[in-house]
This record gives structure tokens, sequence and C-alpha cells, in this order.
């Protein structure tokens, strides 16, 4: 699927920790989009953040999961609806070089990735393939 | 690391297609709960335990082969019933299935996998078994 780009929103540092938050991929518009459904292998990869902090830039990423039953299943987002995943980024589901409770935040801007490669799977199933990066959201 | 299931194509007896299902069980080994200290995820109960056969499943408790209810996740060419190649998921006759389980646990950790086709119209009698497919993580 190429020449049509749903829409990435992330919105994070309001909750309880300044790490967590929510990310929104949005149909905008008047086509549904075909992406990977989160719990197995391709729809759990496809989103990582950065925090960029002065020079210095953090790569998050999900740790490694344990899968028995992993099927690439998909899920259709109709026109104007949208897909979400709440995260918190020191629940012990993520890690970076350094260890999340070790990251300085203050001051930081964290941006969300959603990149789906073109695998075999997703040109069967002709799963939405390509790289988006949300707006940053400054932590303060 | 990673393992891969060729896509299978399972036959269940013609006159009975509808009521029969395929099903997927799996088996990890002592080495394997020690490492992971419990079940594989969160979609077996914490009381799963190891030497033993539980339904396959995923986090959110889909598993293979339900035609319909709670458990079924129909998904192409990774857990579907098919008439002439098509989807009919409550009366095909043929059943396709896949899977791609992954992970990190050492060396000496085990999966054990293994099919069977339940007849749902006479108390879930076993109508068919595939042998024990062992992955060595």
């Amino acid at each position: 699927m190429t020449g049509y780009r749903p829409a990435l929103r992330l919105e994070a540092g309001s909750g309880a920790s300044r790490l967590s938050g929510v990310v929104t991929l949005a149909s905008p518009g008047g086509r549904s989009v075909r992406l990977w459904r989160p719990g197995n292998s391709w729809g759990d990869a496809v989103l990582s953040f950065e925090l960029h902090q002065g020079d210095t830039t953090a790569h998050i990423i999900r740790k490694a999961q344990e899968y028995t039953r992993n099927v690439p299943a998909f899920v259709d987002i109709p026109p104007g609806d949208e897909q979400r995943w709440l995260f918190t980024l020191g629940s012990g589901e993520w890690e970076a070089d350094t260890p999340i409770d070790q990251l300085d935040w203050h001051g930081s801007r964290l941006i969300a990735i959603y990149d789906v490669p073109g695998t075999p799977e997703a040109r069967q199933n002709g799963v939405w393939t390509g790289r988006l990066l949300s707006a940053p959201v400054l932590l303060d | 690391m990673a393992a891969t299931f060729g896509r299978a194509l399972v036959t269940v007896p013609p006159q009975m297609a509808s009521s029969c299902e395929v099903r997927q069980y799996i088996r990890w080994n002592k080495a394997y709960q020690t490492w992971r200290g419990g079940p594989p995820h969160s979609g077996f109960p914490a009381s799963a335990a190891y030497d033993t056969w539980h339904e396959d499943r995923d986090s959110a408790d889909k598993r293979y082969g339900h035609r319909s209810g709670i458990h079924s996740d129909p998904t192409a060419g990774a857990d579907e019933y098919l008439t002439d190649g098509r989807r009919d998921q409550l009366n095909g006759s043929a059943y396709a299935g896949s899977d791609a389980p992954q992970s990190a646990a050492p060396a000496g950790a085990t999966y054990n996998f293994q099919l069977k086709v339940i007849d749902r119209a006479n108390a879930d009698t076993v109508r068919a078994s595939s042998s024990i497919i062992t992955v060595n993580w």
C-alpha cells in the first residue's frame, strides 16, 4: 500500500509517569487502512520511541516477547477511525540502551515511530507499510 | 530465536466437516518454566504447569481452529477454514494454519506442539492427531 499515509499522533507527559501516554494512528482520508494488530510479532514490533535530550538520543523499543500462537493478524481501520496504543515506557515492557528508569527526560523531546517493513506477510495481506514519525512532545 | 511452521492443510472427515475443529496444543519443559518464571505469556493462566499439554493461544486468548466464539480469530492463511480455496469459517472442510513461535529462552528450553482434530458434536472426540513437533530454543 503506497501513496496513502495514515496520521500518527503522540500524546504524552501528562500522566503520573511522564514517559507514558497514547499513540494514535488515524485513517483520516476517504479510505480505510489495514494495519498489523498488536499481539503478534508483526504488530508488536512496529512501534518504538526516540527520546531526544540535547545531542543525545535514546532509542526505546519493546522488549522481546514470547509468542506461542504467532499469526500475522491485521485490522482494517475505517475512514475517520483510529487505532490507539496506551504505553508506559517504565512498565518493564520497553528497553533502551540506558535503563529507562535512569533516563533523564526533563526537558527532553519524545517522538513516536511507526515503522512497518515490507515483509512478505505485509504484501500478502495488503497491510500498509512505511515509516511515520510523530511530532515531538516536550517533557517537562 | 524464532521458528516457523509451514502452511498446512488438514482435511477433516467430509461427512462432518462443520462439527470438526482443529486444535493446537503446546507443552513447555521445566527448563523453560524456570527461565521464564511461569508460562510463556499472559494468555495462559499463571498456574499453567510445565510438561503438561495446554491449548495454544496468544496473549489475547485467541486460539487456533475455533470456528466461532470468543477464542476464534480467523487469519488469512494462518488460521482459517476453507472450501474450494475460499474462507468458509463455519462449514469449510479444509484448514489452513501456520505458526511462527518466538522466544528468547536459553538452550535447553523446549516447546512441543501437536495438532488434533476434535469432533464438537461428539463430546470433543479426537478424530486425528499429528506428530509432535519439538522446538529447541
